[in-house]
């Protein structure tokens, strides 16, 4: 019987949104009170793994553990001045680095950054480098970890994924104490506008950003808590709701992350 | 039923390490002689390195490949060293051996007798790697055991693991079953239970084919051989069958395993 939930992730789990609406991981917090939320926006499983690390030996049949998969390039980079900022430098510098267009890179503290880059770019660059091949298949290893732990620990483990493609596992491992979910967070953000706002020249993800939490709307947020629910209880898992929301444009709002 | 064999790891697989000076078989060349035979085990490289080859070549595998995995030394980094510093003595291997992170005082440390030149130019950078992925490092002996599982559930394919230190492991032995196997005595171990006196601190100057005697290698292949065949006899390796290690030729800093 599960007694303790604890969640990792980026901003589809960080509690800090402003509270327009309830969130899958308050009503699960409701029912499991000893629930701990580590999301954070913007940050990579490598962030997240941390902690994670820090409390395998301690997990075991009373644990429920969620993960939130999100981009396997997020690197957790080695940055002391970043402060509060720490996601969006480290986003930032692997955009720097690496030149991958899928990262923002919206921040305050630009001028502090490129006194960072200035001497560490090269040292950055000869990280990525050096762990190139640990990076790209770092999600495929870190469920690989989250499989063995639910087999070892006798704990449960429910994965969602940003984006389906950085799943190995996929479905295929799927049963009474491991789960990953067979639809990507990024589309699900993408297919709950309606049709005709999906399809106009100015869609954009981020228009939204303030308009609803953690990406999604109440509706989604409800079937997430029953995606859980349905993994712990043995119920059907739903699918995540689709043409449901008409956007709010406004084009100066600023990315998901 | 197997036909490939799909070797990885450091010194205890390597074919090439020192060859011509053993007659005997040696626990790999028993399997080639069942299995079509594939072995990229390399000398002082650790699992960072072995993980690239492996990557490479795990999506072909299925119910009749067998992989074998030396999982060594986790902090075994194969940084990248520029043309420039290489030479006879000096290559990417021997960087491996004679750099190390020192995980108490967060420095990196070089032996005296690698490029110093290297190090001066170098050792800022190598030391921002070891900042960055430290926690990743210390781990990865965790994942990629765990990438090995997941990998014998989805291609059916069967992996034998050999840890060079035991207490790397997470899975250990609570996993095993006919396609997954995590030997539960480390090689390190082994190598040292073969000595009646290994001494204290133990070290050996290489006199052995991949650190095992003949006896110890046919008792490594037969345990993977009966893996294979579902044969549950698992045999005993040979304790006790040496005197004890060889004094090394000179005096040196390199690590007593590679």
């Amino acid at each position: 019987m599960i007694k303790r939930v604890t969640i990792h992730g980026d901003s589809f789990a960080e509690p800090q949104w402003e509270n327009i609406h309830p969130t899958w991981y308050g009503r699960l917090k409701d029912r499991w009170p000893e629930t701990v939320n580590y999301g954070k926006s913007g940050s990579g499983p490598m962030y997240s793994f941390k902690k994670f690390y820090e409390n395998l030996f301690n997990y075991n049949y009373e644990d429920l553990i969620i993960f939130i998969m999100s981009g396997g390039s997020r690197i957790n980079f080695n940055i002391k001045e970043a402060e509060d900022e720490m996601h969006q430098w480290n986003n930032k510098v692997m955009l720097d680095v690496t030149g991958d267009p899928y990262i923002g890179d919206d921040f305050q503290s630009k001028s502090k950054y490129d006194d960072w880059m200035k001497i560490n770019k090269d040292r950055a660059r000869f990280a990525v480098d050096i762990f190139h091949d640990e990076i790209v298949y770092g999600n495929w290893k870190y469920e690989s970890l989250l499989y063995a732990a639910s087999r070892i620990q006798k704990c449960k483990i429910f994965v969602w994924y940003l984006e389906m493609e950085e799943s190995y596992i996929q479905t295929s491992l799927n049963d009474d104490h491991f789960y990953v979910h067979d639809e990507g967070l990024a589309d699900a953000v993408e297919n709950e506008y309606v049709e005709e706002e999906r399809l106009h020249e100015d869609f954009s993800l981020s228009h939204d950003l303030h308009y609803k939490v953690n990406h999604l709307t109440e509706a989604n947020h409800e079937v997430m808590y029953k995606q859980v629910t349905g993994f712990i209880d043995g119920r059907e898992i739903p699918k995540f709701l689709k043409n449901v929301y008409r956007g709010t444009y406004n084009k100066d709002e600023f990315i998901y992350d | 039923m197997t036909k490939r064999v799909w070797i990885f790891g450091d010194s205890y697989a390597d074919p090439n390490w020192d060859k011509e000076s053993f007659e005997h078989k040696t626990w790999y060349e028993m399997l080639a002689k069942q299995y079509e035979y594939k072995n990229f085990a390399m000398v002082g490289t650790g699992p960072h390195y072995s993980m690239k080859e492996f990557y490479r070549r795990y999506k072909q595998f299925n119910e009749e490949d067998l992989v074998v995995w030396i999982l060594s030394g986790k902090d075994r980094i194969q940084f990248h060293l520029p043309d420039k510093f290489r030479n006879r003595h000096k290559d990417p291997i021997q960087l491996v051996h004679d750099s190390y992170w020192d995980f108490k005082t967060q420095e990196m440390k070089c032996n005296a007798i690698f490029d110093p030149s290297f190090y001066q130019s170098h050792k800022g950078h190598m030391s921002y790697v070891m900042k960055t992925f430290e926690r990743e490092v210390i781990n990865s002996n965790k994942k990629n055991e765990s990438f090995l599982y997941t990998i014998s559930r989805i291609h059916k394919c069967k992996i034998y693991i050999f840890f060079l230190r035991y207490d790397d492991s997470y899975i250990k032995d609570s996993l095993n079953d006919n396609l997954f196997y995590i030997c539960p005595i480390s090689l390190q171990q082994i190598s040292i239970n073969e000595y009646r006196n290994p001494g204290e601190p133990f070290y050996e100057d290489n006199k052995r084919n991949n650190h095992l005697s003949e006896e110890n290698h046919k008792v490594m292949y037969e345990r993977i051989h009966n893996f294979v065949q579902g044969i549950r006899t698992v045999p005993e390796f040979k304790q006790n069958i040496l005197d004890k290690p060889d004094k090394p030729d000179h005096k040196s800093e390199r690590f007593i395993y590679d």
